[in-house]
């Protein structure tokens, strides 16, 4: 069998080697989308409802809710804190926010930054530590929304609430410019209660 | 014989006239009626009032200062613990005091009630749970004193009281599971005298016999309203054991200023809410004395009777504004001394001052919508009164002259919503969350009501929340202001706005008076308020009829 394989192969070399080409590209591509689509296929990697975007232009938009839910005394977007969520998006995409605050008794912000350990989390943050230029919000107070788009570069980073002691309670969620991916997605931890989808 | 009686009634009107009112403590006097008996500013003649002089502290934050005057003096607190002295007649500064902050862990604004002041001593707490003591003419510092660790999260907002030769207090923090109390002071040294936790030990006998801070497990609020809680659930809780240290961090700030009886040298204070504030489920029981109104001897920080307005509170409907003394009609008609509460319930409850007991509770200043509701898991619940009140920490005023109640109140339409946290060294620990219902049009008021009646009289309807509070004159006017930078004048007995002045900032501060080389002057602090974002500024403005 081996060697009628070689046989018929060696009466086309030309077609061996489109053969091969072909055969790489096809692994190729099929290990890309099969990889793709395990990624979106798996529960906690998906499209939110409170993410759009413009694969042509390469914008997205994601609107993130101030006390979603109960959870860490309303600290929380869209429901997520801390590691529970990391939104992550390609390169070269310019990315807006909107900032919803439904918290009936504190103020909350945005303000993007570079990952912290819990020994030089900052207690606040006001928009001049924006690791990119404008990406922060400022202060927005219950029912007032804020807007902000900045172009992220490849790296992982946090999306931080800058309010005095909010981001050390936990009120902070990953974010990740991934060079990996095409299109922007979230991940989240599994089993999660009163989370916005 | 005529003229000379006349002369002499001239001479003694005079005298009486000139003679300074101070304003030495935050409620004007220990009893915190918040009323100037002077009628020289009146419904006749407000409309000449004007803006006498306004100094800007240049401290932009959160600002629900009264300031108060001695001496021709006018000392004000600012947001971040700066201290002012100015000329009480001109607004010139006489010197200034920053505190230098430590480790600084608060809710709800960086803010300062004020400053009280005996002797040579201007005492201000601070924001990182300590106490200072200021020369009064050199803006130096005395003393000073750690009330409490700011890193577990306790702090102070309010205004310390001076009651003989103590300086007394509470401490803020309940949201982050700290152990209330109410402590004294000695005003020269800054030595500790005495420290009532308002949340006691297991083991403690409480005035009405109970142990610990389990209490009776009032099924009703005010022996009224139906709390909805299932008791059975949790005595099985208590029983368990489970819970046998949640008072630990049972929450209980006693965070504005506490009254004192000088006739009787006995304390009157307003307790918060316990902690964590949403979650009943980690501390089963009425939780006293959180909720609550108590009294203490102000000589040993006994413990003499505690009403609790709100036994296992879970909606943070806890007791903040000042206690008032005053007098009113008990139930067969007779005036009696009385200790008046309005709490974020919206109610204004008349307490008999010798025994605490509610001789009534008023009309509701503010719509109530499914009182006392529970939340559903998962969905929580709508309810009305919000978590801010009501009457939030805003003190009142009260006309002795009519037995009427001035009060500052809010209607926020909110969503509770529970989820339990285990409690954490200084982070904040709600148990939930108190969520704005979109679309939902917020309010405020100002309500003037009849304590022996329990009757709503009047009611101003403001398009903003209220927070700050009110001051009654003799000349039949209430003061207050709004979120919008209006200072306004009301007819005290019919609610009529008479005159307002823009002062550029949220006016979130309660006035005060005083009057000095023969004239009444008004004061109010205009900067804004961090709870319900009123524009920001750092004014104080004072007014008065030059004429």
């Amino acid at each position: 069998m081996r060697k009628l394989m070689h046989q018929e192969a060696g009466q086309l070399p030309f077609l061996q080697l489109m053969n091969n080409r072909i055969l790489v590209y096809f692994l190729l591509c099929f290990f890309i989308s099969t990889s793709a689509c395990t990624q979106l296929t798996k529960p906690n990697v998906f499209e939110p409802s409170w993410m759009s975007y413009d694969a042509a232009k390469k914008q997205v938009h994601f609107e993130l809710v101030a006390a979603w839910s109960a959870n860490n005394n309303g600290y929380n977007f869209n429901g997520y804190i801390e590691d529970e969520l990391s939104i992550n998006v390609p390169p070269d995409w310019d990315v807006t926010m909107t900032l919803i605050n439904l918290d009936g008794n504190a103020p909350h912000s945005i303000v993007m930054t570079e990952p912290y350990t819990d020994d030089d989390m900052p207690d606040e943050l006001t928009g001049e530590f924006a690791i990119f230029e404008r990406a922060y919000t400022d202060e927005a107070y219950a029912n007032e929304s804020m807007t902000m788009s900045f172009k992220p570069t490849v790296g992982d980073y946090w999306v931080f609430c800058g309010v005095k002691s909010h981001g050390v309670n936990g009120m902070w969620v990953k974010f990740t410019v991934d060079a990996k991916i095409n299109t922007p997605m979230i991940e989240i931890k599994e089993n999660l209660l009163g989370i916005r989808r | 014989m005529k003229k000379y009686l006349l002369i002499a009634c001239l001479l003694f009107n005079y005298v009486a006239i000139a003679e300074p009112i101070e304003w030495p403590s935050y409620g004007g006097g220990l009893g915190q009626s918040r009323y100037v008996d002077d009628n020289s500013i009146n419904t006749k003649n407000i409309s000449k009032l004007k803006l006498k002089w306004m100094f800007q502290t240049g401290v932009v934050g959160s600002f629900e200062n009264t300031p108060i005057v001695k001496d021709g003096v006018m000392y004000v607190t600012t947001a971040y613990n700066h201290l002012y002295a100015l000329n009480a007649r001109t607004g010139e500064r006489l010197w200034r005091y920053k505190h230098k902050l430590g480790t600084t862990i608060y809710c709800c604004g960086p803010n300062n009630k004020g400053a009280a002041i005996s002797g040579n001593l201007v005492i201000m707490a601070t924001l990182d749970a300590m106490l200072v003591a200021i020369d009064k003419d050199s803006g130096k510092l005395v003393w000073e004193t750690t009330i409490a660790d700011s890193e577990q999260g306790y702090s102070e907002t309010g205004a310390p009281i001076i009651y003989q030769d103590k300086i007394i207090i509470g401490v803020a923090g309940a949201e982050y599971g700290i152990r209330g109390f109410i402590c004294a002071y000695d005003l020269k040294t800054g030595a500790l005298i005495w420290r009532w936790y308002t949340i006691p030990e297991p083991d403690e006998i409480q005035p009405d016999g109970t142990k610990g801070w389990n209490g009776v497990f009032a099924e009703k609020a005010d022996g009224i309203n139906d709390l909805h809680r299932d008791i059975a659930a949790e005595k099985a809780a208590v029983a368990s054991g489970e819970f046998d240290n949640a008072w630990e961090h049972g929450g209980g700030s006693s965070w504005m200023p506490v009254t004192v009886d000088t006739k009787t040298g006995i304390i009157y204070a307003t307790i918060g809410n316990p902690a964590p504030d949403l979650d009943g489920s980690m501390r089963p029981g009425d939780n006293r004395w959180s909720a609550s109104m108590v009294s203490l001897d102000s000589n040993t920080g006994k413990m003499i009777w505690g009403y609790q307005y709100l036994p296992h509170d879970v909606w943070d409907l806890d007791a903040a504004s000042p206690p008032i003394l005053t007098q009113a009609k008990n139930k067969q008609g007779k005036n009696i001394s009385v200790v008046v509460h309005a709490g974020k319930t919206g109610w204004v409850y008349v307490h008999d001052l010798k025994t605490g007991a509610l001789v009534r509770r008023s009309d509701p200043m503010v719509e109530h919508k499914n009182l006392f509701s529970l939340p559903v898991p998962g969905k929580g619940t709508e309810m009305l009164p919000g978590a801010n009140g009501g009457v939030n920490w805003s003190p009142g005023s009260v006309d002795p002259t009519t037995h009427t109640v001035f009060y500052s109140n809010l209607h926020q339409p909110m969503r509770y919503e529970v989820r339990s946290v285990p409690w954490r060294k200084g982070r904040l620990w709600l148990g939930g969350a108190f969520k704005v219902i979109p679309g939902e049009k917020q309010s405020g008021n100002v309500s003037a009501v009849n304590l022996d009646t329990g009757k709503i009289i009047w009611q101003y309807i403001t398009e903003k929340p209220m927070i700050g509070g009110t001051l009654a004159t003799a000349g039949g006017l209430m003061f207050s202001g709004e979120s919008n930078g209006y200072f306004f004048a009301l007819d005290s007995q019919t609610g009529k706005k008479l005159w307002q002045f823009q002062a550029g900032a949220g006016v979130n501060a309660a006035p005060m008076a005083y009057r000095i080389e023969g004239k009444l002057h008004i004061a109010v602090a205009a900067g804004g308020n961090a709870q319900i974002n009123a524009p920001r500024g750092g004014a104080v403005a004072v007014f008065t009829i030059d004429e």
